[in-house]
């Protein structure tokens, strides 16, 4: 156990090596280096332009600039922001991280509940209209861009049906005394439409591997026995089968977070949601590149150690991974 | 070879869903081709200042703020989403096909050098590659927006086509070529490619609806197609201020791209199935 772990965790660090090498590189693949922007169009004296760039220590070599970059990101330092100067960039990651927790982890229990249970329903009723049905559904989902979808349901639920808010995450008008329980339920309202198209792309994939772990346990034998013995229907899937296809959607995680995080860029932006995708998007307008780069770190971390926990689930629940 | 490839397409043509998935590919590929003859100009603005009309027979889809025709639009458009797509996937398919062929066969150093760095670049969420590359570069030309997503999005398929390779070295017939003193330019093109293209043809489908959204997502972010080329994201983006007054404006370039890559999905749906029947 110790040592298939410490190799995992050595294959992980490498990864992110490679993804912050690669990072780093996409950043300076541009013509010229940070300082051109500011510094082209400008009637400056080359003197003051090398001290600028000796101070941002982009007169070293690029191998030497890199290593600081690991460095300084290695202690969690990214710098300060462009946007928000001076707020340091690790500060407003953190300040932003809690509310697309909270939007992930409301989404991600709409695909544990709902997704799996429609996948199950799916394998159970393979071929017949139910089943296709659910899938040109669950697909449209897919295909709908996210922020269109956003846009929509703002226009119905909130401008035009005016049943819940259209942006944000609390009510600026909220009494600052008033009591938790009023909190949460603002905070629960105003969380409804991000989740719900949120989830409403996501489903399709939860929903197809709920159904093809599903559809491969339904053909072994000891599910045969189970309708032999003649146990209800609903048992053999639920007590006897679905437990034994409940792992495959572990590798899920590995699969729709990156879908998550992109998703939230659009779908945060449209409701203005205080999370990291939020705080992407409005990024680009301002090009605040440190902050897209801590983003883009953040969340190839999360993608990387999303893998590994899926890899110890599978490790932990099935001895025949364990080699190899 | 070619006659089981073709039988399998058979298969997937049988299929109700990728059947109608195919069929209406083919009609929004008509009407990006043939569309902007028979429409107005997408750029003419003939009742400027008199706000947005609703859908109507003249204007089937309505006209947006500055009265362009959004029919008109919306068939520019998809010129410019579905060859974007289009020639983005083809970039990302021979790119991945040709490094999964490559790591696949050689086997050793290279395959897990190449491999490493496919795992790191899977691991970064492509919209932040390539939000990131937009973001230095600023306004990037068409070509150059074209290059940027393709060459962003093979890592996944030279990992399919690796494991494909892999699994076909270890097959009779590929082995007996060998055996035979068949060279090596012959296997792969004659053996190994063969077989794994029913791979990359599902895989192909799926890139071309993930493409789609994401150039309307980019474009939709302000990084993607520049104004005033009109794509589809774009055309949603522009609207979304007057969504409660004009919605026509970006409901029907939304369903544009929605209806696109349901269609894609569908027949992606019906190939995998045909290579695979179990999954159906």
């Amino acid at each position: 156990m110790t040592a298939w772990l410490v190799r995992r965790l050595a294959q992980g660090a490498i990864t992110f090596a490679v993804v912050a090498v690669m990072l780093f590189a996409l950043m300076r693949a541009a013509p010229g280096d940070p300082l051109s922007r500011l510094t082209d169009d400008r009637p400056m004296a080359p003197a003051e332009v090398a001290r600028l760039r000796a101070l941002f220590g982009l007169d070293q070599p690029l191998l030497a600039q890199m290593g600081r970059f690991a460095e300084a990101a290695a202690r969690g330092d990214f710098g300060a922001s462009i946007e928000y100067y001076p707020v340091r960039v690790v500060d407003l990651l953190g300040s932003r991280l809690p509310a697309s927790l909270l939007l992930g982890a409301s989404v991600l229990l709409i695909n544990l509940t709902l997704g799996i249970w429609l996948g199950v329903l799916q394998a159970r009723y393979r071929g017949r209209r139910l089943d296709r049905w659910l899938t040109r559904l669950s697909l449209a989902g897919y295909a709908a861009p996210s922020f269109w979808l956003a846009l929509i349901l703002v226009s119905l639920f909130a401008i035009k049906w005016r049943l819940l808010p259209a942006a944000q995450m609390t009510d600026p008008l909220l009494q600052a005394g008033a009591g938790w329980w009023v909190r949460a339920r603002d905070i629960g309202a105003h969380l409804i439409l991000p989740t719900a198209a949120l989830a409403i792309v996501t489903l399709a994939a939860t929903m197809r591997y709920q159904r093809t772990a599903m559809l491969e346990v339904l053909r072994l034998d000891f599910v045969r026995a189970a309708r032999a013995r003649g146990l209800t229907e609903s048992r053999v899937i639920w007590r006897h089968a679905w437990r034994n296809a409940l792992f495959p959607v572990l590798t899920l995680t590995g699969l729709w977070l990156p879908m998550l995080v992109s998703g939230s860029v659009f779908v945060e932006s449209v409701f203005n949601w205080p999370g990291l995708g939020s705080l992407a998007a409005g990024a680009i307008a301002t090009r605040d590149y440190p902050v897209l780069m801590a983003t883009a770190l953040l969340v190839s971390a999360a993608v990387l150690l999303g893998a590994m926990l899926t890899d110890l689930g599978y490790y932990l629940l099935d001895p025949r991974t364990r080699d190899g | 070879m070619t006659g089981s490839l073709l039988a399998t397409l058979r298969n997937a043509w049988r299929n109700p869903s990728g059947r109608w998935g195919l069929l209406i590919l083919a009609a929004l590929a008509a009407f990006a081709v043939a569309g902007p003859w028979f429409l107005p100009d997408p750029a003419a603005m003939p009742a400027l200042g008199q706000g947005p009309m609703a859908p109507s027979l003249a204007h089937p889809f309505g006209t947006d703020p500055t009265s362009r025709d959004v029919l008109a639009r919306t068939a520019t458009g998809a010129r410019i989403s579905l060859g974007i797509a289009g020639l983005a996937v083809l970039l990302s398919l021979t790119v991945g096909t040709a490094v999964g062929l490559v790591a696949g066969f050689a086997g050793g150093w290279l395959d897990s050098l190449l491999m490493r760095m496919v795992d790191g670049a899977l691991a970064i969420p492509r919209l932040f590659v390539l939000l990131l590359l937009l973001v230095v570069w600023e306004r990037m030309p068409l070509e150059a927006l074209i290059l940027v997503i393709g060459l962003t999005g093979w890592f996944g398929t030279s990992r399919l086509v690796r494991g494909e390779v892999l699994r076909l070295k270890a097959e009779g017939y590929v082995q007996a070529a060998a055996a035979l003193g068949a060279a090596r330019r012959r296997t792969i093109f004659r053996h190994l490619l063969p077989n794994a293209l029913g791979v990359v043809l599902v895989s192909a489908t799926l890139a071309i609806g993930d493409v789609i959204l994401l150039e309307a997502g980019l474009s939709y972010l302000g990084v993607g197609v520049q104004p005033p080329t009109p794509s589809w994201g774009l055309m949603v983006f522009d609207a979304r201020n007057d969504f409660s007054i004009a919605p026509w404006t970006a409901v029907f370039p939304g369903l544009a791209i929605l209806v696109t890559v349901l269609s894609v999905s569908l027949v992606s749906d019906a190939l995998r199935a045909a290579f695979d029947p179990r999954s159906a």
